[in-house]
């Protein structure tokens, strides 16, 4: 087991370097636009203290402001130089300290960035989990099937749709399905996680199913079909070699055969799933855009309307991280679920 | 090429391109609205339109051609009649798709249904329709009266006012809806003025073009052809840019290796670890991209996908006997790179250019949707965004919704097509089927 210790040491170590390098970048592209929200910010707080300050002379209103905008300057390290600033800017996001926002607000005011992104991050994980979770289910079952009858109208079916759906942008086969099922034929609802006013206990929970169906329905519907083609293929191939053949030649029931071809396949369909994951949570900001399902791409997605940088930065920072841990999580699993790749052979 | 050309995924996959490239280079020629090119976001160009209207052929005898096209009323010769201090003259206007008037036209309120009777007859002239009177030229004031009916029967007043003359341009007046099949416009003009041009009339129809009309009242059809080209545009310059300096890079780090190899490769990892969208998103909400810095963006994260596959490819070409016996009769680094890995690469980078043309394409649009694209061009994403925010979801209009995806789509598909067909000339073993 030490070699694998090592190597996941390793592997996590690197992505932890490269979450640093992307904030590092993050931070210098977006240097001049955060300089200006900060600035702004100064301005804004400095014109609040002088406001309850009171009645003061003219020299002595001229003196706190003077005052007050150096100490704000100095907190918010405006006075730094230009690679201190973008520097310690990095070091901040990455440390998931985001400060305050500009305009967005969580559902109880707060304005701390972090604690508005941590809202959102739940709703997030329960869409797209469910929706990993049915794509590997489904994409699973239809792959063997269309691999088990082969040139059969679903196997034909699965060799067509990843090609078709591969050129079409998910939000807008979300933005039909919204048309379609929520407004035209309003079997849906149009957005949001919850009904108005919200039904206490299990009924609540029930609710925010049907609010996530629509969204999961279409995300399902899509994503299915790549995982289902590998599976289809990873069968079919697998299905003919020799250490199936010997299993059947043992006398195995066609179930235990069928175990040995899914452990064969595991490394490779776990990968399928992981990345397919990663990938539709790096588009969740059109999708959660159009369904108004409040997740971190819903908040990107108000971020970007009202153009608040902290906000930005941080979901960016969040994402980047998810997306990080995902790849070198996914690296750990195809070590771990094929022992013939182990690092040192101990298995 | 023949091997390509046998597979019939190929052939659909190279003829609907030839259909699209043809579209996108004859594109001003056959779209109703050639002036878009340049006035796509001119309001004043599309004013003519019904805002938000169905396609034309919505209407039919199913719905009683309850959605009427715009038309041009037809006029009869002026009747003029010279006076003393000037001159008046009288418009007979046919309403499009009317009914010759049987007597006299309905001088009351206009009923906002259509009446049984009238759409049983065959004749669209009880429904209300907006009108649109131009009066073009012409300079200082004139006398203007426009009634429902023709000149012997007058009916209802739908303007009576001193109107001023737009000399070089048009004066525009949108009456009220009308349900008559005729109007009558007077126009008194003092003489010694430059006269305006003959009036004319357009009735406000229902429906427009091929594939409607969105809020804006601009033509769907038209926006989706002039859209054509620069997703081909962009997707096939970045695709071929990407797939190039991926081929080079990827070949690169694989031969020669040493420091400046790793750093590609670290290079690689940073890009393709990075999330693409989200990125694309921050950068462009801040900085305001053009087409061209989009392209640039792209660029950045799309070579990984090549580099990849070349460099794994480029690294087993590397130790195959042929490569080896080349080193033994003494060929330089140069010439084994250049003679033979890239020659083995490039068929597989013409494969890699197709397929990643949909990737980009769907990129941009993905960008233009949150409203970030470039605001001086029309592209299939900026259409789903005009309809996306104003509420072609919600109203469920179909036609503004339908096409742009579809095209995106449909191209993406093309390239697909291709991009396997290529596919599997240069890699046998691939093709399962």
């Amino acid at each position: 087991m030490a070699p694998f210790a090592s190597l996941a040491a390793n592997r996590i170590a690197h992505g932890v370097v490269m979450y640093l390098l992307m904030c590092l970048a993050y931070s210098i592209v977006f240097n001049g636009v955060a300089d200006n929200a900060l600035r702004a910010r100064v301005d804004e707080e400095v014109g609040m203290a002088l406001k309850s300050a009171g009645n003061l002379s003219p020299a002595d209103y001229d003196r706190l402001r003077d005052g007050l905008r150096a100490a704000k300057i100095r907190e918010f390290r405006l006075d730094e130089p230009l690679a201190s600033r973008v520097l310690l800017r990095a070091l901040d996001v990455a440390s998931f300290r985001f400060g305050r926002s500009q305009t967005v607000t969580s559902a109880s005011g707060d304005r701390q960035v972090l604690s508005i992104v941590l809202e959102a991050l739940p709703n997030t994980l329960a869409l797209f989990g469910t929706e990993a979770i049915l794509v590997m289910l489904l994409g699973g079952a239809v792959g063997v099937l269309a691999a088990r009858r082969q040139g059969g109208l679903l196997d034909r079916v699965a060799s067509v749709l990843p090609m078709v759906f591969n050129g079409l942008p998910t939000w807008w086969v979300g933005m039909l399905a919204l048309m379609l099922l929520a407004y035209v034929i309003p079997l849906f609802p149009s957005g949001g996680v919850h009904a108005n006013p919200t039904p206490a206990g299990l009924a609540g929970a029930v609710d925010y199913l049907y609010h996530m169906a629509l969204p999961l329905l279409t995300l399902v519907s899509l994503n299915l079909w790549n995982p289902a083609w590998l599976v289809r293929n990873l069968v079919g191939d697998t299905w003919e070699r020799d250490f199936v053949r010997f299993a059947r030649a043992k006398g195995l029931s066609e179930r235990r055969v069928a175990f040995h071809v899914v452990a064969a396949i595991r490394p490779a369909a776990a990968t399928m799933a992981l990345l397919g994951l990663l990938q539709s949570l790096a588009g969740n900001i059109l999708v959660e855009g159009i369904f108004g399902w409040p997740g971190l791409g819903g908040l990107y997605f108000a971020a970007v309307q009202q153009y608040d940088v902290p906000v930005l930065m941080g979901v960016l920072s969040l994402q980047t991280a998810i997306n990080l841990a995902g790849l070198v999580a996914l690296d750990l699993a195809y070590d771990w679920l094929d022992p013939r790749i182990r690092l040192g052979g101990s298995a | 090429m023949n091997a390509f050309l046998a597979s019939r995924s190929a052939r659909v996959g190279l003829v609907i391109l030839a259909l699209i490239g043809l579209l996108a280079l004859f594109g001003p020629l056959v779209v109703p609205f050639p002036g878009a090119v340049t006035r796509w976001r001119d309001i004043s160009y599309w004013e003519d339109n019904p805002a938000g209207a169905p396609p034309a052929w919505v209407s039919g005898p199913w719905n009683h051609w309850a959605f009427p096209p715009t038309g041009r009323a037809k006029s009869s010769a002026p009747l003029v009649r010279e006076g003393t201090a000037g001159r008046l003259e009288t418009w007979d206007f046919r309403l499009a798709g009317g009914a010759p008037s049987a007597g006299t036209p309905s001088a009351g309120t206009p009923t906002l249904a259509p009446s049984a009777a009238a759409t049983a007859a065959g004749g669209s002239t009880s429904r209300p329709r907006d009108v649109v009177l131009r009066v073009p030229g012409g300079e200082g004031r004139a006398f203007l009266l426009v009634r429902e009916g023709g000149p012997d029967s007058p009916g209802r007043e739908l303007y009576r006012s001193d109107v001023d003359l737009v000399s070089g341009g048009s004066l525009r007046l949108d009456l009220p809806s009308v349900s008559a099949a005729e109007l009558t416009a007077t126009m008194y003009l003092t003489s010694g003025q430059p006269e305006p041009g003959p009036p004319t009339v357009l009735t406000v129809g229902r429906s427009e073009g091929l594939l409607g009309t969105d809020a804006d009242k601009r033509d769907v059809f038209t926006g989706l052809v002039l859209g054509i080209r620069w997703a081909l545009l962009l997707g096939v310059v970045v695709s071929f840019l990407t797939v190039v300096s991926g081929l080079l890079l990827g070949t690169f780090a694989a031969c020669y290796g040493g420091f400046l190899g790793a750093l590609t490769n670290r290079v690689y990892e940073f890009f393709s670890m990075m999330p693409l969208l989200p990125f694309l998103v921050a950068v462009s909400a801040i900085h305001k991209p053009s087409l061209w810095s989009f392209a640039g963006l792209a660029l950045l994260f799309f070579w990984t996908r090549t580099f990849k596959t070349v460099y794994a490819r480029a690294l087993q070409i590397k130790s195959e006997g042929h490569i080896e016996a080349a080193v033994l009769v003494g060929a330089g680094r140069w010439w084994r790179v250049t003679r033979h890995v890239l020659p083995e690469l490039l068929p597989y980078a013409f494969a890699m250019m197709a397929m990643s043309v949909p990737g980009i394409i769907i990129a941009e649009a993905g960008v233009s949707l949150l409203g970030l694209g470039d605001t001086t061009t029309v592209t299939w994403g900026q259409m789903l965004h005009d309809a996306f925010v104003q509420g072609a979801v919600i109203n469920g209009m179909w036609w503004w919704v339908l096409p742009p995806g579809l095209s995106i789509a449909t191209m993406g598909l093309s390239f697909a097509l291709v991009g396997r067909g290529l596919d599997r000339v240069v890699n046998p073993r691939s093709s399962r089927r």
